[in-house]
């Protein structure tokens, strides 16, 4: 059996060794109680088979076996004797009690039965403690009972100390406590007590640091000048108050007195110097060394759950006031992270694409006549030029971008020389301001053209409308028509031929202008061959006089009037067709490769 | 004299063509150069022809050497120029919203008559003419292959204007649903859209391929007059 533990035979549960009755069951322990000289409980523990064994002893052993046992009988003789001084001692103290009595005021006996009354805040463990003093004891334990009286009463008047003055217990960290400096943990007191008057912080000097905070102090302190003169930010005074105290509109009391708060949110200069004041008190380094070491504390020891806490509300704050800065700004999208690609297998392909396309033109210039005929549409467009007699005036309209000029050019150059074996007059107009330019580049192409003159149109439908009803006064700046809301609208030209690689800008001079050209007038038209299917009804509707598109059709023009056309630039065109059809059956392809693979994405779980 | 200008102008061509076919490495500084450049000289081309070619002739020329006539006919042009300058200056803005809603009007009225008059009674009216006996029979026979282009172009046109009816269903049973003849015609609609975008899509892509075609001609034609050949 232990020394420190009495093991009860009642119930089994472990006592104090001084207990004489069982804290758990109530019963008492007189059986297992050791006070030599009450009553012989070894005799009782030990039996015959000790006397026995005494018995069988060498008289050596016996001998120091008598000894003990005389000085046991001492030891007995001093502790009965010391019982019977407190017992006479507590006898005075209840006399003086009663004596006092006589003089206690009147409120103070009220008080007193009231106590006696009501509960007492001595706890669980203490009311246990008095419910089983009411158990009646054995008169025989008389002594044994004062002892036990002491030992309550010794426990009472701690019970009391610790009710006065409660002890707030820590959350314990692991493995935290003892690596905790102290002006942590003075930030944990004053946090937790922040609300209630606050005991005096004692202002902890250098000379009271830690010596892990001078060690660090140290060490900083040769790396400082370094990090200030690396890092302009670590000039700056340490200010952690605006961010890491607290919540905005929560308030801080300033240590020693509690009496003095900051709302916090509201002065960020007050609330500075109060943490500032705060950290001064408890002993933290401040300002460039309080930083730094900051810092380095960080890197070099695990967050404890204070600083964790801190940290946290700082980012919620720091969210919070972002979120009220931002408030009515047009926020910016994340940027999607795009799949990286190979880019030198989309080069590689890139470049056989190019290569395709170039090599015919690389091949050397071919010219030929090419085979077939041309359809009725160009048909119309060549008679139409055909029937065009020497001075006739012919209005050609440049409406088409430069993008589209190598094959608008290409286009019309069958036309042009066809204009000029018929001997027509010849002028030039355009709606778009690069048209000026596509113009002169146009007529540069023919040496025998001696036309230069090229009149912009400007206002768009405005402008065509205008050209409708009086030609002149469109194309003369500063001449006023003479006849601006006559009823005869005609055009002053024999024929229009427009160069468009646009449908709308088609569409405009087709809706606008072609109703006002007489029957026995043509409009023309040279597009693109990406437009050439849009201007086919206007054919049917015999609002277009002929329609010339693609440069299949201007070399069969050219076959026409008797020429030959290189086909280096078609063959090329007809390797670009290839290309073009070929990635269609892939695209068609892959996309039904990308529709099923959702579905079957879709059936795993 | 001439042989030298055109060199330069084709050797500028030349590395302007090299340097937006760059963009194949993917966007780098003398793709972002080109494009700069193009943009810059495009708008400063225009501003000076619209100079040249329309404040100076149809504004200044004839308030100063104009007449009484001329004057009238300037002075209103001019107001609603000013007015639209106004635009700059946020507390006379509003005085802009005079000649825009003037122009604004112009325009609507222009295209509502240009589509009326030139383009929907015209083919309209072709559509009709398609149906016309004396086009269809030829003689003693009909003439199947006109009479499928008409039957065709009718399907074409009333289904393809069907695609475009966004009316709902009054029945409770689906009412989020077209009504089926609709939604049948719709489809047969969707086919023609579809092929006349397809049409589009392919022209679009052949002009492409002949602009790249007209850029490599040229950059071999200077390639070959830097080599002599």
């Amino acid at each position: 059996m232990s020394d420190d533990v009495l093991i009860c035979p009642h119930c089994g549960e472990e006592n104090l060794a001084s207990a004489t009755r069982c804290l758990h069951c109530g019963l008492p322990l007189e059986e297992a109680f050791a006070i030599d000289g009450l009553k012989d409980i070894s005799s009782s523990l030990t039996g015959d088979f000790v006397k026995a064994e005494e018995e069988s002893l060498p008289d050596l052993f016996r001998d120091l076996h008598e000894e003990a046992d005389l000085q046991k009988k001492a030891a007995k003789i001093e502790a009965l004797s010391s019982i019977e001084s407190t017992t006479n001692k507590a006898e005075e103290d209840a006399s003086e009690e009663l004596e006092a009595e006589d003089t206690i005021p009147e409120w103070l006996k009220k008080i007193r039965q009231r106590a006696q009354v009501e509960d007492d805040s001595s706890g669980d463990l203490i009311k246990k403690v008095n419910a089983r003093d009411e158990i009646p004891q054995p008169s025989e334990q008389s002594q044994v009972d004062n002892e036990f009286e002491d030992w309550l009463r010794q426990i009472r008047l701690n019970a009391r100390r610790d009710s006065i003055q409660p002890l707030v217990e820590e959350p314990t960290i692991p493995g935290l406590d003892e690596e905790t400096p102290s002006w942590l943990q003075k930030l944990r007191e004053i946090k937790e007590t922040e609300n209630e008057p606050e005991p005096e912080l004692k202002p902890q000097t250098e000379e009271t640091l830690p010596e892990w905070v001078e060690e660090e102090q140290e060490h900083l302190a040769s790396s400082d000048s370094s990090l200030s003169k690396g890092h302009p930010e670590h000039t700056q005074p340490l200010q952690l108050a605006p961010e890491v105290t607290q919540m905005p509109g929560e308030s801080i009391g300033l240590g020693e007195t509690g009496a003095e708060k900051i709302e916090i949110g509201k002065d960020q200069t007050k609330e500075g110097e109060a943490l500032e004041k705060i950290i001064g008190q408890v002993g933290f380094p401040t300002g460039t060394e309080g930083k730094a070491f900051l810092e380095a504390f960080e890197q070099e020891r695990p967050e404890t759950a204070d600083l964790l806490l801190l940290r946290s509300q700082r980012d919620r704050a720091k969210d919070l006031k972002d979120m009220v800065e931002n408030e009515g700004k047009a926020g910016v999208l994340p940027k999607q992270q795009k799949a990286p690609r190979n880019k030198f297998f989309q080069l590689v392909l890139y470049l056989l694409v190019l290569s395709v396309i170039a090599l015919p033109l690389f091949s050397g210039a071919i010219d030929t006549k090419i085979n077939g005929t041309m359809q009725p549409v160009s048909l119309a467009f060549f008679d139409s030029v055909s029937q065009l007699t020497a001075q006739e005036s012919v209005l050609i309209v440049i409406d088409y971008q430069p993008g589209s000029s190598a094959e608008m050019a290409a286009i019309f150059q069958p036309v042009l020389d066809h204009l000029t074996r018929q001997a027509v007059k010849k002028s030039f107009i355009t709606t778009y301001p690069e048209g000026v330019w596509l113009t002169s580049q146009l007529i540069g192409q023919e040496e025998s053209l001696t036309e230069t003159g090229t009149t912009y149109l400007p206002g768009a439908k405005i402008g065509l409308m205008n050209l409708s009803l009086d030609t002149s006064a469109a194309l003369s700046p500063g001449l006023v028509s003479s006849d601006l809301f006559g009823s005869q609208y005609d055009l002053d030209y024999d024929s229009i031929i427009l160069l468009t690689d646009s449908f709308n800008g088609g569409k405009n001079w087709l809706e606008l202008v072609g109703p006002f050209i007489s029957a026995d007038k043509s409009l023309l038209m040279v597009a693109s061959t990406q437009e050439a299917a849009m201007f086919l009804p206007y054919f049917d509707s015999a609002q277009l006089d002929g329609l010339l598109a693609g440069l299949n059709e201007s070399a069969l023009y050219n076959n026409a009037l008797g020429k030959s056309s290189s086909i280096s630039i078609n063959r090329s065109y007809q390797a670009g067709l290839l290309i073009m059809a070929a990635c269609f059956v892939i695209g068609i392809i892959t996309s039904i490769g990308v529709k099923e693979r959702p579905e079957s994405q879709e059936d795993v779980p | 004299m001439n042989q030298s200008v055109d060199f330069i102008i084709g050797a500028i061509s030349f590395i302007l063509t090299i340097m937006v076919f760059s963009y194949l490495l993917g966007d780098n500084f003398f793709f972002r150069l080109a494009s700069y450049l193009l943009v810059g000289v495009a708008s400063g081309y225009t501003a000076a022809l619209l100079i040249r070619k329309v404040i100076e002739p149809y504004l200044i020329t004839p308030i100063i050497q104009g007449g009484y006539e001329q004057w009238l006919l300037v002075i209103f042009p001019l107001l609603m120029c000013l007015l639209l300058i106004a635009m700059f200056f946020p507390r006379f803005s509003r005085l802009g919203s005079l000649p825009l809603a003037f122009l604004a009007g112009i325009v609507a009225a222009l295209t509502i008559v240009g589509v009326s008059f030139g383009t929907l009674v015209p083919q309209l009216g072709t559509l009709v003419e398609s149906f016309n006996p004396d086009g269809l029979i030829v003689g003693a026979n009909p003439n199947y292959l006109k009479i499928a282009d008409a039957v065709i172009m009718v399907i074409g046109v009333v289904t393809s204007l069907f695609y475009f009816h966004f009316g709902l269903s009054r029945k409770k049973t689906n009412p989020e649903m077209r009504p089926k003849l609709i939604e049948a015609m719709a489809k047969i609609g969707q086919v023609f859209i579809g092929i006349t975008l397809g049409a589009l899509f392919a022209g679009v892509y052949s002009a492409a391929l002949l602009a790249l075609i007209s850029r490599i001609t040229m950059s071999r034609d200077f390639i070959m007059m830097l080599f002599g050949s």
